[in-house]
């Protein structure tokens, strides 16, 4: 079987490479490649746009900063490089015929703040570009948008059309109908299987460490899988390679610090930040009290270019974070939740137009609810991955690339705790997993842009195996210079799950597990449709349109009322939608929104009903004002239509059992009754958020105050209402925040 | 070296022009920065107003129409009573309590009720066996006088066997349940070196009973007492044992056992030690006191009340939070809940070194 799927992707790597005649394109041209850096610091610029003068030809840079541009007449020619934020470049190179000449760029950013903030990449040199539901998310923009006390990139995420949450205070984010444990977090390639800090408020993600966040809501390619609805890859900042540099960051919940500059043939970059006052999360736990210590800690060396291999660059990264409620009680219970990650990239450009990148890694995670004598439940899970990524891409003469590559993943999942019903269990799985891909992308084509993949699961975690082949189809097509139509067809299958419950709106524990035996993996098709439209050089605008079907998903057993029955089981679910996103930029002014419409199910037999995350409508603006004088301010705005909820159809008195050994039919309490048949909407949501920042100078630091203010006008937005006393709980009131940073 | 002080007037005209310009600038800087603050703020405050007006929220209220149903909770209680003191004897008794009302249509300000009141009268309730037998319940006693509940005495002989409720009111409306009553937990005394009788001794750490796991009993609960005998006053009385004992900062709480499921049950010998020493607190003759043995009860719940009691009183942690789940009903044609639970209570000697320890006496009970 394993045999026969490896030959399967073997054969359509040989056919897609020796299909392409790059001969016929080869004849007097010539190649250029090389990297786009930051002349200050010597950071890789992603996605900078590289064009020839006077020809069609360019390229964009990679997430790596690395660009390639094949088929180049032979002679002088000029580069023009170009980024938003960066003064525009004219570069003179010599191409001479059937040689690939290397050029590294330095680009020279430009004073205007605002253009930092803009969205990554506004608008690619490729105009067959194939990114459809990609959104690329730089560090500025995070640090923009007020989000109290902590910037957040989940945050921001947030905010992007068919993205929601279940409330203010929870950074878990659900993409098109999907749950939250849909969505893969990589961070440099690594799982992070915790994304989150104190309950899920934050994510462990510092802003200061990342260099690009690029997030993709369904159309993603081959070489990601393992997750149903979204990918998320966060590259952390390589570290200045001219300068020492040190940053400090004052909160009014945590502190943190950065710590980077060159070293021999490359840089470093240390980030740390630690919670110090967590009486202010209070506000997001309804006044409840919560002890929180969180810390998080990450570096990366990179030595670029060693001696010893040209053209070669090695990275070594870690991340480390903690999460620890330790009340201090012997009748209340203690947390510890914990992700250690560790890796080893190796990213190769070699003599031909091939490039590689091949990775290494360790991701442990370990959750421990230790009861004390409370009446908690113990439990405790711990995840070890580790994890080899082989990935290769082969870029032809006609501009079409061939990606292919492997991933083999060794995972032991070890689960032990007492549910509700007092069942002890206890449930421990290792396993490996291999899985394949090749991805042929189309750029000979002016105004086309195909890219057809296929990722193979040759080995599975799980006793029942997924789906053999996972195709993913992505489509561009230039109507107009200044129109694109875009499609997509993803399909995706996941082993791994949490065995979470989406009734709960805090879940201090989420444990990941490799599907039980009585689970089939679940599996996931969707459909895209889209259009780009460049309205004006500062005006853009994208619809898309989903349809995707679920199958198989893992969630809790509404009928469970006993301790043999079956904690999770297997249903279906169903979503489509709409999204509208817009932008527009011009030198003071940044503004952004993103709507949705969209609708999404859970099918369990006949039932079918909609999850707690379903909005029918979301409707997100963003602003960024350049004030002058150092002076920024942003503004955003959410709405959402209600979220479901069954209301109540009346009272009863029901038997109450305060002391099991004093049951009597007379002790009763009210309690309401939830009409679970009927679903009706929570009123609309909404809130302003206002930030304030201010940059000044001194002779030995640069000093930046950010104010924000969380629901300006204080609105009363419904979090749950208390099943106890049927008692309206509501969301973040006006929170106001402020924060100093220092950079040396 | 050029001296920039030795300026000639032509100089200064040019500084002075050049300045002039550069203020007037500056002014238009000033001017237009403020124009366009002033424009940023009309914004905002065009967008923030109807906002503001829009905050003052509604209360908002989640009721649906409201539904007019039944409720029944009834339960089956089963007491077994084996002791050894004065002399080896057993105690059993068997009975069911039925209550019936309605739901009203009220969801906030919900206070307590005096129970007799909603007592819905006048409906024909009833238990059936499956072997045919069948009991009728009575909302009055043998005497005439009025309960606040439907109540009948059940042979004690049903122990395993299902038990069907079925209550019909006087609109004819038809509720029906079912519970299987569970087995008794017969507990032995599983720490090794107390067959003599409980004391506390160097290494050992808690006094641990066992027993065999009987299929039918779902949820259990553990309550340890020790009787025992004021000689002087006459007076027979008893103290619960705690399982534990923790620190909360410089105070001393007691813990007592929760629901579990295991096959034994740990009670902390410091907590045991702490229950005998609060005995004699306060009295200054000790040997005023005796103490023989405690009595171990524990009661099992069937599956239907042992589901009740995790979706009422379940905790996962203080934490997590969770929305819109009902309480568990097994009443067919209505709410509430129908179920049943066993006690079984044993006694387990002392070790007479042990009670002497503290000072008591140590005399079989009279």
């Amino acid at each position: 079987m394993l045999k026969e799927r490896i030959s399967i992707v073997l054969l359509a790597i040989f056919i897609i490479s020796f299909s392409n005649s790059s001969s016929v394109y080869a004849s007097g041209k010539g190649k250029l490649r090389g990297f786009v850096t930051d002349s200050t610091n010597g950071e890789p610029i992603s996605y900078a746009n590289l064009a020839i003068k006077g020809t069609t030809l360019g390229a964009p840079s990679d997430n790596k900063g690395y660009y390639y541009i094949p088929s180049i007449p032979e002679g002088e020619h000029t580069v023009v490089v170009s980024f938003l934020g960066y003064q525009s470049q004219s570069i003179k190179v010599m191409i001479k015929a059937d040689e690939i000449t290397q050029v590294d760029i330095k680009l020279v950013p430009s004073n205007i703040r605002l253009q930092e903030i803009s969205v990554v990449g506004e608008r690619s040199v490729r105009e067959n570009e194939i990114d459809l539901g990609l959104q690329k998310i730089s560090k500025n923009e995070i640090e923009m948008i007020p989000t109290g006390f902590e910037s957040d990139l989940f945050k921001t995420i947030q905010s992007s059309a068919g993205v929601s949450s279940t409330g203010d205070v929870t950074a878990r984010y659900y993409v098109r109908g999907g749950s939250s444990n849909q969505n893969l977090v990589l961070l440099n390639g690594v799982t992070v299987y915790n994304p989150f800090h104190a309950l899920g408020i934050y994510s462990v993600i510092d802003p200061e460490m990342i260099s690009l966040a690029e997030f993709n809501k369904g159309g993603f390619g081959p070489e990601y899988g393992g997750r149903l609805s979204s990918v998320l890859n966060i590259i952390t900042r390589d570290g200045n390679k001219s300068n020492f540099q040190a940053n400090a960051t004052a909160g009014m919940l945590s502190g943190k610090a950065s710590l980077e500059g060159p070293i021999p043939g490359g840089s470093f970059l240390l980030t740390g930040r630690k919670s110090y006052y967590s009486k202010m999360l209070s506000k997001f736990l309804d006044g409840r009290d919560a002890p929180f210590d969180f810390y998080d800690f990450s570096f990366k060396i990179n030595d670029q270019q060693p001696d010893w291999l040209k053209n070669g660059k090695f990275i070594v990264h870690g991340f480390f974070s903690g999460d620890r409620i330790n009340n201090n009680d012997q009748l209340v219970e203690d947390y510890d939740i914990k992700n250690n990650i560790l890796g080893i990239n190796w990213y190769q450009i070699w003599a031909s137009p091939l490039y590689s990148f091949i990775s290494l890694s360790y991701s442990g995670y370990k959750a421990e609810v230790l009861p004390n004598l409370s009446d908690s439940k113990a439990r405790l899970n711990k995840i070890r991955d580790i994890t080899a990524n082989f990935n290769f891409t082969y870029i032809y003469d006609s501009k079409d690339e061939l990606d292919f590559g492997a991933e083999y993943k060794s995972l032991n999942s070890v689960l032990q705790e007492q549910n509700l019903y007092y069942q002890n269990i206890n449930y421990e799985k290792k396993s490996d997993a291999l899985s394949g891909f090749v991805k042929y992308k189309f750029y000979r084509y002016e105004n086309f842009g195909i890219d057809l993949g296929m990722r193979v699961n040759f080995l599975s975690l799980t006793e029942k195996i997924p789906m053999l082949l996972e195709p993913r189809f992505n489509f561009t097509w230039r109507i107009h210079p200044l129109l694109s139509l875009k499609a997509a067809v993803c399909r995706s299958s996941q082993t791994l799950t949490t065995l979470s419950n989406d009734k709960e709106l805090i879940a201090v524990f989420e444990p990941w597990t490799i599907l039980p035996d009585n689970l089939s993996p679940a599996e996931a098709t969707q459909y895209m449709l889209g259009i780009q439209a460049y309205m004006t050089e500062k005006l853009t605008l994208e619809i898309e349109s989903y349809y995707k079907s679920q199958k198989l998903l893992s969630v809790p057993n509404r009928q469970k009322y006993d301790a043999h029955d079956a904690d999770y089981i297997n249903i279906d679910g169903e979503s489509y939608g709409l999204e509208c996103s817009s932008k527009y930029q011009n030198n003071f002014l940044f503004f952004k929104t993103a709507y949705s419409l969209s609708w999404s199910y859970l099918i369990n037999g006949t039932e079918k009903y909609f999850p707690r995350y379903d909005y029918r409508h979301s409707l997100n603006i963003f602003s960024g004002f350049d004030l002058g004088e150092g002076f920024s301010l942003s503004l955003t705005w959410a709405f959402n239509s209600g979220m479901p909820y069954n209301p109540v159809d009346g009272s009863y008195y029901r038997l109450l059992i305060t002391d099991p050994w004093d049951v009597s039919v007379l002790t009763v309490k009210p309690t309401q009754n939830w009409n679970m048949k009927e679903v009706k909407r929570l009123p609309f949501y909404h809130r302003l958020d206002i930030g304030l920042s201010k940059k000044f100078h001194t002779s030995f630091a640069e000093f930046t105050i950010d104010a924000s203010v969380l629901n300006v006008y204080n609105r009363k937005n419904i979090f749950y209402f208390d099943i106890q006393t049927g008692k309206q709980i509501n969301m973040l009131p006006f929170l106001p925040s402020i924060s100093l940073r220092a950079e040396l | 070296m050029k001296n920039i002080f030795n300026r000639t007037p032509y100089n200064i005209n040019i500084i002075m022009t050049v300045k002039n310009i550069y203020m007037k600038n500056a002014d238009m800087k000033t001017a237009y920065m403020k124009n366009v603050y002033i424009k940023i703020a009309c914004i905002i405050a065009a967008i923030i107003f109807p906002l503001f007006l829009s905050s003052c929220q509604e209360e908002f209220n989640p009721v649906s129409n409201f539904k007019d149903q039944y409720v029944v909770n009834g339960v089956i209680n089963y007491d077994y009573a084996y002791s050894i003191f004065p002399k080896p004897s057993t105690e059993q008794n068997c009975e069911c309590r039925v209550f019936i009302s309605r739901s009203f249509n009220l969801v906030n300000n919900m206070a307590m009720i005096d129970s007799g009141n909603v007592l819905i009268r006048g409906a024909s309730v009833s238990l059936m066996l499956n072997n045919g037998t069948s009991y009728t319940l009575q909302d009055k006693d043998s005497k005439g006088n009025l309960l606040n509940y439907y109540y009948c005495k059940i042979n004690r002989d049903i122990v395993g066997q299902q038990v069907n409720l079925s209550v019909v009111t006087s609109d004819e409306t038809s509720l029906v349940s079912k519970t299987i009553l569970p087995y008794i937990i017969i507990p032995t005394l599983e720490t090794e070196g107390l067959e003599a009788g409980i004391r506390n001794r160097t290494g050992l750490k808690t006094v641990t009973f066992s027993w065999n796991p009987k299929t039918n009993v779902h949820l259990l609960f553990a309550k340890m007492i020790i009787p025992y005998y004021i000689i002087s006053q006459n007076k027979y009385s008893q103290i619960e044992v705690p399982a534990a004992i923790a620190k909360r900062g410089d105070k001393i709480e007691y813990v007592y056992p929760s629901a579990f499921s295991s096959d034994h049950y740990d009670f902390q010998f410091p907590a045991l030690d702490s229950a005998l020493a609060s005995i004699g607190r306060g009295i200054k003759d000790k040997t005023d006191i005796e103490v023989v043995f405690c009595k171990l009860s524990l009661r099992g719940y069937d599956e239907e009340l042992s589901a009740y009691y995790s979706t009422t009183n379940g905790f996962l942690d203080q934490y997590s939070l969770r929305l819109d789940e009902n309480t568990y009903s097994n009443i067919t044609g209505g709410l509430g809940i129908f179920g049943s639970f066993s006690t079984s209570t044993n006694e387990f000697p002392f070790d007479p070194r042990y009670i002497r320890s503290f000072g008591y006496t140590y005399n079989y009970p009279h």
